[in-house]
């Protein structure tokens, strides 16, 4: 499953994009000139060395405000009955930005309220020390590789 | 051994995504100076925070207006000074707290003055004479290489 929020650039007067996938929020619609890249959002599923079945979203481009449907979105798509344990791959994750951080934490509650667990590996230690600096290390374990953060799951 | 400052200047829309730009200026200058890798990352972070700040709440977003980024390096230091058409800030946002967003009582946005704060040696914000111009200063010193 593949989320993709494409920016369309408008010539007349500067770069200008609207959100293409999903519903376009209030907030979206106040940030429409926009010239983040897109962001991308996969879906996998993985098994643990301990037998449990683990969701990974793989995450493409930049984490901004502009991504909400990317990164809400393809959360929200996962059925909480059974992803119970999420992984973020930000491997491929270029920029981070703290609109970009606010929607991991919008997901962070969301996930705290569905009982799930939510664990991420790939980030540069830049954004480890980021995600750590403002508390998000206390409700999502991060790993340096899949390997890594399927081998503590 | 670097004599007396320079200064670099770049302009952006009022849109965001341009604040990459100030990013990519701001490395290049920060490396030109011989900051550490890791030290040019949280410059990055930082300029663009405070330029995300003044397309957002100092601009409003307004087509009309511009963000202004001066970067003067000087011997041991470089300062960034991000400058937009907004009143400026009443008074700082508290530090944000995960515990608090994490259960709702704390918006989950709100962090990028403090990570500003805390990836810079120093961090100002000066409001504008006539309610215009203000800006937020940053600094980055060299001799934190020694850490």
């Amino acid at each position: 499953m593949t989320f993709v929020v494409p920016q369309f650039p408008k010539m007349d007067g500067g770069f200008s994009s609207r959100m293409s996938f999903g519903a376009v929020s209030q907030q979206d619609q106040t940030e429409n000139r926009i010239v983040q890249s897109e962001t991308k959002a996969r879906v996998d599923q993985l098994t643990s060395p301990a037998g449990h079945a683990v969701t990974a979203l793989r995450f493409e481009g930049d984490i901004a405000s502009t991504s909400k449907d990317a990164v809400l979105g393809s959360y929200q798509s996962l059925p909480k009955e059974t992803a119970k344990l999420v992984l973020l791959d930000f491997t491929k994750v270029d920029y981070i930005n703290s609109s970009g951080i606010a929607l991991v934490i919008q997901m962070l509650i969301e996930a705290s309220n569905s009982g799930q667990k939510v664990f991420a590996f790939g980030l540069s230690p830049h954004f480890t020390k980021v995600f750590t600096m403002v508390g998000i290390t206390k409700y999502a374990g991060l790993f340096p590789t899949q390997a890594d953060a399927l081998a503590a799951l | 051994m670097r004599k007396k400052s320079t200064s670099v200047e770049v302009r952006l829309p009022s849109q965001l995504g341009y604040e990459k730009v100030a990013m990519s200026t701001a490395a290049a200058v920060a490396k030109l100076m011989g900051f550490r890798e890791d030290r040019i990352e949280d410059l990055k972070t930082a300029v663009a925070e405070a330029c995300i700040n003044a397309i957002e709440h100092g601009n409003k977003l307004n087509d009309d207006l511009s963000v202004g980024v001066v970067l003067s390096s000087g011997v041991n230091a470089l300062e960034v000074k991000v400058i937009d058409d907004g009143k400026g800030l009443k008074t700082l946002p508290p530090k944000p707290d995960i515990d608090k967003k994490i259960h709702g009582e704390e918006d989950p946005r709100g962090m990028g003055m403090f990570l500003i704060q805390a990836l810079v040696d120093e961090a100002e914000w000066v409001k504008g004479s006539n309610g215009k111009s203000s800006y937020v200063r940053l600094v980055i010193r060299l001799d934190a290489l020694a850490d």
